[in-house]
């Protein structure tokens, strides 16, 4: 029950992307079109969830009993990227069509804030245990799948409709993502 | 490519024609998460201007003897460092604003911005070309932030820097909000493109 809650509220409730504001540059980069929001959505699930589990055995089983937590930005961070490469090669070897889903999208995937910050919030900010680690990281991943896949279908629909010459681009996706966040404030009152 | 631009030109560019928040885009996630308080959104500007000159500077220093092939991780590691002495420093001096901050200052390490301008211009300039060029870019970036802070902060919640200008009764506190962060930045966005558009047809019927 306890994981249900984490799960919903992070999914849903504090939403990574609309109230979080983690991975925006490829929430707007990479939302263009719906299959690529998918494949961006699966690769980011993948590596936000066991890069979380690797940071987490890394934090408690070296960095705490060494009193080095000070560092753990360098060394989340190093792992993320060789962790992304790795992940890379692996993919590239054994699932060529997997590969052409999500290849473009993994080295990207080093720089998304998203990784970093869930690594670092499930450890530092919040102390949880591997369980709840592995259930928060995987629900906000979802959640940012889920997110990304929902405003590729509006932007693709965009397409259509005439916008002020302005408002083009970056502006009306901004403002398309404000009206989605309004309508995820609402689930704030579930939990 | 040897860039053949002035010191000011460098330096300007940041600022006004390729301001890294409003033209280029590039570090968008503390755009949107530390503006709802302008002193938070300074704060954030100063770590960024700070890490961003430094890591021009000894991403530049380091260029020749760099094998292009672990370039990334070398500068990441490079910015990491930086990123961690300045989380130690105001987690030492400042504790409030690095409180406020709180994951955003770690996730200095990936702002696009930084690890952008060392792949675009400090791996390729002088030391003090990169200085320039950090300093522009920073101080663009902060003000792009810190002109988003403003909006939201007197518009959410009443106040400027800390002083009451607008009554209790008054305050859109969406816009103070996660959600309202999206709705100013957009509003100011298409703003500044429409400035853009104006001043590049005038210039169309000059020429």
């Amino acid at each position: 029950m306890e994981y249900i809650a984490l799960a919903f509220s992070a999914i849903f409730v504090s939403n990574v992307v609309l109230s979080q504001f983690y991975g925006l540059c490829p929430f707007l980069g990479v939302s263009t079109k719906k299959s690529s929001a998918l494949s961006m959505g699966m690769a980011v699930t993948f590596v936000i969830t066991l890069s979380s589990m690797i940071a987490w055995a890394i934090d408690t089983y070296i960095l705490l009993p060494n009193d080095i937590r000070y560092l753990n930005t360098i060394v989340f961070i190093l792992v993320i990227a060789a962790f992304v490469q790795l992940v890379e090669m692996v993919i590239k070897k054994f699932s060529p069509p997997i590969y052409q889903a999500l290849g473009v999208y993994l080295p990207l995937i080093t720089t998304n804030c998203a990784v970093l910050g869930v690594a670092i919030d499930a450890t530092q900010k919040y102390n949880y245990s591997f369980g709840s680690t592995v259930v928060y990281a995987l629900a906000i991943s979802l959640g940012y799948a889920l997110i990304i896949f929902l405003f590729s279908a509006i932007r693709e629909e965009m397409d259509a409709y005439q916008i002020p010459e302005n408002y083009k681009g970056i502006s009306i996706a901004l403002i398309s993502a404000f009206i989605m966040a309004m309508a995820f404030m609402g689930f704030g009152g579930m939990v | 490519m040897k860039n053949k631009k002035s010191f000011g030109e460098i330096f300007t560019t940041g600022i006004l024609k390729q301001n890294p928040t409003f033209v280029q885009f590039l570090g968008m996630c503390p755009t949107l998460a530390v503006t709802s308080k302008v002193e938070n959104a300074l704060g954030m500007g100063a770590g960024v201007i700070f890490v961003l000159v430094m890591s021009n500077f000894i991403i530049s220093l380091i260029r020749n003897f760099v094998p292009d092939e672990v370039r990334i991780p070398i500068y990441i590691v490079v910015i990491a460092s930086l990123v961690t002495i300045l989380e130690m420093s105001m987690n030492a001096f400042m504790p409030d604003l690095a409180a406020a901050l709180g994951t955003f200052l770690k996730l200095i390490v990936v702002n696009c911005l930084i690890l952008g301008r060392a792949e675009a211009f400090a791996a390729k300039n002088s030391p003090v070309k990169s200085i320039a060029d950090g300093l522009g870019m920073g101080i663009g970036f902060t003000l792009g932030i810190s002109f988003i802070a403003v909006f939201r902060e007197v518009l959410g919640s009443g106040t400027i820097l800390g002083f009451e200008v607008i009554p209790a009764d008054f305050q859109l506190s969406i816009l103070g909000g996660p959600a309202g962060a999206f709705l100013v930045f957009g509003i100011l966005v298409a703003q500044v493109t429409k400035l853009r558009m104006i001043k590049a047809k005038k210039a169309e019927v000059n020429a």
